[in-house]
């Protein structure tokens, strides 16, 4: 069919079954938006306020759907205003295609207005990016983008087109089923699987540390299988939780700087590590030199270039984490692991013990409000956690059941993140209830979101954890620093009439008895509502593990 | 030690900009380089000389691996 690049944009999309554009308009995609008018049916579109706000709202929904999340942006501000989001994606292998408009080909390389060099600006942080200048590059270039968005490991796709290409006409056929011989799967052999499954079944001390990958390869069940025949304790990195019920006998809780005690702790008694779809970043490891010194590492991961970056691997697998435990599966014995698992459990509670000995805060604090919401939801939301101490609250403190159920940004640490991400999560899930957890200062860097919130009447119950302060960092300075509060403190606007300006229900809470009631009405809420909790302003994450200590060094106090 | 990696590649524009940036982002220093078409027009050899720990072979190879229009590294 004869139809113009524009078209061929959103056909192609189509073909590619998008229902949801996260964008904003400007001068170098107009015939793109100019086209999008006529498929106003067939596609939704979503107006986010600012171009990041687009590709964090683009991770949330790929995070719970799995499929590659869309972004339109104009050339040169526009596309400049993406590269947190996907640098963001990248770290957290999350499938992403920006479609990006550029000046016409005749202008590249003079400066022309809003001229930025994309393609350059955004390599070190794609898996690939491509500009089309000519209009028949569409339908294949497209292709591939998706193919190498959501194959393999996942991550962010950059397709910049120039105006002119999206102003011409040509013939459009979109490539059935193309594929990246490249990006297939790599099963592992029957051999593999075998010593595999001998060096679990002769292991005295294991530890499995599940990560994101497990999630993306849909894995949950089949690892839950695994876990309950061989018997052997299960951890988390934060990018893991959920891969496993936190509730589940054999959850051992999460690993790494701000993870639980005992996992920790025992990752230096483990004799067998396996991890799964996980990177040894150094928030996990802490010093590698002091980290696991006992254990064999057996390294599951489908991104070959994972396998002995940060730790050395004793037996690795380079596959998809499901193949890889659906086929040792068989070959697993009933394992016997009680005693070691009890090992957790105790370590778990004298840590528990310790915390609880502090004294009380009279105040709120952020833990009590993230346990109640856990209690009141039963641990079914979505949490869609920002970055720093609510972070890391709301992964310690909330019991999740469900798998892809904790979104946040990890790799990058993305302060920002978790309100458009939120809007991208709840599109995806419009029947679960989806709850963003924001400190006061991460909410100011994408506040504006709320524009796009209120326009979509997106349902999403937003919990602003305000202690006046960038909190982890006061932590640190408290910690490392002598409590010299270097410039984070915060004297913050009223967020409930910046919440009721822009159309959205708010209420605010101060006083601990008063706690239960707001919480209650702000999850009973129709439409989008937010929740002020004003909590201590001095309150720390414990445990935790200092700079340059090593895993089992991690202090409860 | 001295390692030159030997990269078959499709011949697109920006792959070098990708290859360059691996031994970039590590602040690895490029001794030499040298690009060619090979008789297929679509593909190109390239050679990177670098000085690198040894350590750092395979690890630089296996990201080399991960850009799209690579085909074989050596």
């Amino acid at each position: 069919m004869k139809i113009t690049g524009s078209q061929a944009v959103i056909e192609s999309l189509l073909k590619e079954k998008v229902e949801v554009i996260f964008g904003y308009p400007g001068g170098a995609n107009m015939p793109i938006y100019n086209a999008l008018y006529d498929y106003k049916n067939k596609i939704r579109h979503i107006l986010v306020r600012h171009e990041q706000g687009a590709t964090h709202a683009a991770e949330g929904y790929a995070r719970v759907t799995g499929c590659a999340g869309i972004c339109f942006a104009t050339s040169g501000p526009g596309a400049t205003n993406l590269v947190t989001g996907i640098a963001d994606a990248m770290m957290d292998s999350v499938p992403m295609v920006c479609i990006t408009g550029q000046v016409a080909s005749h202008l590249i390389g003079t400066d022309a207005f809003q001229e930025t060099d994309v393609i350059g600006i955004t390599a070190p942080i794609t898996k690939w990016n491509y500009q089309i200048t000519k209009v028949e590059e569409i339908p294949e270039v497209f292709a591939k983008a998706f193919f190498i968005a959501q194959n393999s490991r996942p991550g962010p796709v950059v397709i910049d087109i120039t105006k002119d290409a999206q102003f011409k006409i040509f013939d459009f056929k979109y490539p059935k089923n193309y594929q990246l011989k490249k990006l297939l799967p790599l099963n592992p052999s029957k051999k593999i699987v075998k010593q595999f499954s001998e060096i679990v079944n002769q292991a005295k001390k294991p530890l499995i540390i599940v990560g994101h990958g497990a999630l993306i390869s849909g894995s949950s069940k089949i690892l839950t299988k695994f876990i309950e025949k061989s018997e052997i304790p299960v951890a988390s990195t934060l990018h893991g939780l959920g891969a496993i019920p936190t509730q589940h006998k054999n959850y051992v809780g999460m690993v790494g700087m701000h993870g639980h005690y005992s996992p920790n702790v025992l990752t230096n008694q483990a004799d067998i590590i396996v991890a799964i779809g996980m990177r040894f970043d150094d928030r996990v490891t802490s010093t590698i030199s002091t980290y696991a010194p006992q254990a064999k590492i057996i390294h599951i991961d489908i991104d070959a270039s994972e396998i002995n970056k940060n730790i050395k691997s004793y037996f690795e697998i380079v596959g998809d984490a499901k193949t890889v435990l659906t086929e040792s599966l068989p070959l697993i014995k009933k394992g016997h692991h009680q005693d070691w698992l009890d090992e957790f459990k105790k370590l778990e509670i004298y840590a528990k013990k310790i915390v609880d000995g502090q004294p009380k805060k009279l105040g709120i604090t952020q833990q009590e409000v993230i346990k109640m919401i856990s209690e009141k939801t039963k641990g079914e939301a979505i949490i869609v956690a920002d970055v720093g101490q609510n972070q890391m609250f709301s992964a310690k403190f909330y019991q999740y059941k469900n798998p892809n159920s904790y979104i946040t940004s990890g790799g990058l640490g993305t302060m920002g993140f978790a309100l458009p991400a939120s809007m991208g999560a709840k599109i995806a899930a419009p029947d679960k209830q989806v709850i963003a957890v924001i400190g006061d200062g991460g909410f100011q860097m994408t506040i504006q979101e709320l524009g796009t919130i209120f326009q979509e009447k997106l349902d999403i119950k937003i919990l602003i954890l305000n202690n006046e302060y960038l909190g982890m960092v006061r932590q640190w300075q408290e910690m490392f620093f002598e409590k010299r509060y270097s410039f984070t403190h915060l004297v913050n606007p009223d967020f409930i009439a910046i919440s009721k300006g822009y159309g959205i229900n708010a209420n605010l809470v101060m006083e601990k008895n008063k706690l239960e009631n707001a919480v209650n009405n702000f999850l009973k809420a129709q439409g989008p509502t937010l929740l002020e909790v004003r909590v201590e302003k001095e309150n720390n994450i414990f445990p935790m593990i200092s700079s340059g200590a090593a895993v089992d060094e991690i202090r409860i106090k | 030690m001295k390692h030159t990696f030997k990269i078959i590649t499709e011949n697109k524009p920006g792959v070098l900009y990708r290859l360059v940036n691996v031994f970039y982002k590590r602040k690895v220093n490029i001794s030499a380089v040298h690009a060619d078409e090979t008789e297929n027009k679509n593909v190109s050899i390239v050679k990177i000389t670098v000085v690198i720990n040894p350590d750092m072979v395979e690890k630089i190879k296996k990201q080399i691996e991960k850009i799209i229009e690579v085909i074989e590294v050596n």
